[in-house]
């Protein structure tokens, strides 16, 4: 009798517990930047705060910088997560910056070194360190420690020069790398194309911190480090070269490799630049992440939470609760909420209900939904707006709407369009203004002018404006006898802004070796392959064959 | 009686299946001790399911078996065994002279011999291997038809297996037939087919092999390609070397007879 009870005990222990309640904790968002997506949650505009259940919540907002947060929600816990536009310059300096993002994740911790490394290499060919320094994307790369602080990323199934003291110059090797795994075989040095390095110097305002190209990290790169990036702005086809033995090694295809993440993190910060990089070039950036720790502050305090709990009839309503915080879901279900006075709005199938009530005096909130309409009125700029509520174009400015969530979509030409949710009460009337900003229209201009510029899919000579929609941007410059110019822009809906680009004239460089280090254009190496590696494929398919054919006349010809 | 029930015979000969049933069990051993004690690790830069699971199907068929110095003396010593066996042992007992002197070619009858020793050798190998395969992963099975077909790594190990076992039975033969007895053939064999893997040698099997895999699987993400790589490093000694061995077994059971 008592094994059973036992038994039963700890069967009780291993089941799940199917009326367990959800633990809340409180989120609250502010700072400078309209709209803040919380992943897996929703979309919202700031100032938010939010009850939602214990857990991971990753925090983006975008803006001229891309902001990401993670953190850990604990249960009556207040996180207040503060997103302020960063005053000042993030990155300063001479490579092309396309994106710069700001990164707080409660659980890394990039440490902060004490000193610079002292890694004992040579400055030799072969002097180097790479216990798997791995990087799969953009194309497979494998990094090695040349120096305390110098680092090189080597593009896997390439032909790349060895690098003695900073500099690519030595042996041309065939780089084969692998996750776990990193190899070359020297080849004799006619290589018809060998991979480029651009030299990247790397400081921070917070000394000794580490640095990361995408998530990799070498020993060597704690701030102020160096590193060499394999830099191929076009894609190079048919690469062929000689190795010891004569044979010939083809590299089919050499892919166009030039946009790098580079960032710099200490503790839970992670300040990220996207750089576009030019080949043979030497790039020096800073990397102010102090100002980038400004930008984002998190604060974390308990908070009296008390239960309550919301029932409709029918039931699985969904609900959304307004007040000192917001939260949303389905009834019926147990929140915890702080101390306040609240407004809950039910709906569900045509039907809804909406009450009000205070923490902690109620406990429990139950809502009759009602099949009662609601009254929406819509005010929009420009007058010929097209409306869409729920799907559908409307034909009055006055509607009347089943209560519940509506999403409304305005549009008009040479105006940002707009997405709205609106939350009705039975037997509301409401009015909503919609103001649609005008698109953002960009001026270009050059120095010197009558360059072309190309923005996505629209083109134009400079001086020009474009018309364009908000977000992110990238313009490429193009003009005769000088280098292309590339830039990011990112457009907010009313914007009126002019971008001046200075264009570098080219310089005349004598023609090297057939060793040279730029890169044959895709349209000049059509694939062409060598005459004698397609022979030796022919021999090679027809040797068995011939060997056979002879054995069998030899056999039938010779009599029994 | 032709080439076709020349062949039927000697697969029916009892040592013949005694032999297979010693390979496929010893093989099987060696493949499935070896697959418990292998660890392949990968840290993708960013773990999203999409990248653990290419990742995840890429090792789970590089795990598939292949030879290590274990498994490929049990493939040499099983090869050795059957050559000799078939194309030696019935001239020394004089059972040859009769199998002979029936109305077909000389060269028919050790091509059927020579098929006997490759049937048995592929089947026992490749069945050995994916029943200690499917006994160790077959628990991912997802895993296992992602990295065999999406992946084409079921072509590049057939490849594999099939240059390895003809590498084996074309040797094995070659020096059956040209050995005097079958302590011969068997002493010799086993010499041919051990000295490259003792002295290191990495341009005959098994190490080309291994190494030809190893290249693959490495250098080149696209399946055609890894394909393409393992054929042009094996083609030598996998192909090229066996075709030879075979057409000179052939000629020479025409000009050698049965004493």
């Amino acid at each position: 009798m008592k094994r059973i009870l036992l038994m039963a005990l700890l069967l009780t222990a291993l089941l799940p517990n199917t009326h367990a309640e959800e633990h809340y904790g409180i989120l609250s968002i502010t700072g400078d930047f309209g709209q803040v997506e919380i992943q897996n949650v929703g979309v919202f505009q700031t100032p938010i705060t939010l009850a939602l259940p214990a857990g991971n919540y990753t925090i983006k907002a975008e803006g001229e910088v891309e902001f990401q947060v993670k953190v850990f929600l604990n249960t009556s816990k207040l996180i207040k997560i503060t997103l302020k536009t960063p005053r000042g310059t993030l990155i300063e300096g001479n490579a092309s910056i396309l994106k710069t993002k700001i990164t707080y994740n409660s659980w890394s911790n990039h440490p902060i070194h004490n000193e610079t490394p002292h890694l004992g290499l040579g400055g030799g060919c072969g002097g180097g360190w790479s216990p798997s320094y791995w990087v799969d994307h953009p194309y497979p790369l494998t990094a090695l420690d040349k120096g305390d602080t110098l680092a090189v990323f080597m593009l896997n199934n390439s032909f790349t020069r060895c690098v003695i003291n900073g500099e690519p110059v030595g042996q041309i090797f065939h780089v084969i790398a692998g996750p776990s795994f990193q190899g070359g075989g020297a080849i004799a040095g006619n290589a018809s194309f060998v991979v480029p390095f651009s030299r990247v110097d790397v400081d921070c305002d917070v000394k000794y911190s580490t640095g990361y190209l995408y998530s990799v990290s070498t020993s060597s790169m704690v701030t102020p480090f160096t590193i060499l990036l394999p830099v191929v702005p076009q894609e190079v086809h048919n690469v062929t070269g000689v190795d010891y033995y004569g044979n010939i090694i083809l590299i089919k295809r050499i892919p166009k490799i030039d946009t790098y993440n580079l960032s710099v993190g200490a503790k839970q910060y992670l300040l990220t630049s996207v750089i576009k990089l030019k080949p043979n070039e030497h790039y020096r950036l800073k990397y102010h992440l102090k100002t980038a720790m400004k930008a984002i502050t998190i604060e974390e305090e308990p908070v009296k939470l008390y239960d309550v709990t919301l029932t409709s009839e029918p039931d699985e309503a969904h609900f959304k609760i307004t007040g000192r915080v917001t939260v949303e879901g389905t009834t019926p279900q147990t929140l915890n909420l702080p101390e306040g006075e609240y407004e809950v709005i039910a709906f569900k199938n045509n039907t809804g209900a909406k009450t009000a009530f205070k923490i902690p005096e109620n406990e429990s909130v139950h809502l009759k939904l009602t099949p009662l309409p609601a009254r929406l009125t819509l005010n929009t700029t420009p007058e010929n707006a097209r409306i869409l509520v729920d799907g559908e174009p409307i034909e009055n400015s006055t509607l009347t709407l089943p209560p519940g969530e509506h999403h409304i979509h305005a549009s008009a030409p040479h105006y940002t369009p707009e997405n709205l949710t609106i939350l009705l009460a039975p037997n509301e009337s409401k009015s909503l203004t919609i103001r649609l900003k005008p698109l953002p229209l960009l001026r270009i201009e050059t120095t010197p002018k009558g360059a072309r510029v190309e923005i996505e899919n629209k083109t134009c000579t400079t001086p020009c404006s474009v018309e364009l929609t908000p977000g992110e941007h990238v313009l490429r410059a193009f003009l005769e006898g000088y280098e292309n110019e590339t830039t990011q822009i990112h457009l907010k809906p009313g914007d009126n802004t002019t971008i001046t680009l200075t264009l570098k004239k080219i310089k005349e460089t004598p023609k090297e070796e057939n060793t040279t280090l730029t890169p044959t254009p895709k349209e000049e190496t059509k694939p062409s392959p060598n005459p004698k590696e397609e022979a030796n494929i022919t021999i090679k398919l027809l040797t068995p064959l011939l060997i056979l054919i002879l054995t069998i006349v030899m056999l039938k010809l010779k009599k029994r | 009686m032709g080439f076709n029930k020349q062949l039927k015979w000697e697969l029916e000969d009892p040592y013949v299946s005694l032999i297979f049933i010693f390979s496929l069990l010893m093989l099987g051993v060696a493949f499935y001790t070896k697959l418990f004690v292998v660890d392949v690790h990968d840290m993708p830069p960013e773990l999203t399911p999409q990248t653990a699971r290419f990742q995840g199907e890429i090792n789970t068929a590089y795990l598939f078996p292949g030879l290590d110095d274990r498994s490929f003396v049990i493939l040499a010593l099983t090869g050795v065994l059957l050559s000799a066996l078939t194309l030696r042992y019935d001239r020394d007992t004089r059972v040859a002279k009769s199998i002979y002197s029936l109305p077909v070619r000389n060269y028919e009858v050790v091509l059927a011999k020579f098929t006997t020793t490759f049937t048995v050798l592929f089947i026992s190998s490749t069945t050995a291997a994916l029943l200690a395969y499917i006994y160790a992963y077959g628990d991912t099975p997802g895993m296992i038809v992602g990295g065999m077909f999406s992946q084409r790594y079921l072509l590049l190990w057939l490849l594999y297996w099939l240059e390895a076992v003809l590498y084996v039975s074309a040797v094995s033969s070659f020096i059956a037939l040209v050995s005097p007895n079958t302590f011969a053939a068997i002493l010799g064999g086993t010499a041919a087919l051990y000295i490259p893997p003792i002295l290191g040698w990495d341009f005959l099997p098994p190490m080309v092999l291994t190494n030809g895999i190893g290249k693959a699987q490495t250098i080149f993400w696209d399946a055609g390609e890894r394909l393409n790589t393992f054929l042009n490093t094996t083609f030598y000694p996998g192909i090229l070397l066996p075709v030879i061995l075979i057409s000179a077994t052939l000629i020479i059971s025409e000009w050698r007879d049965v004493s």
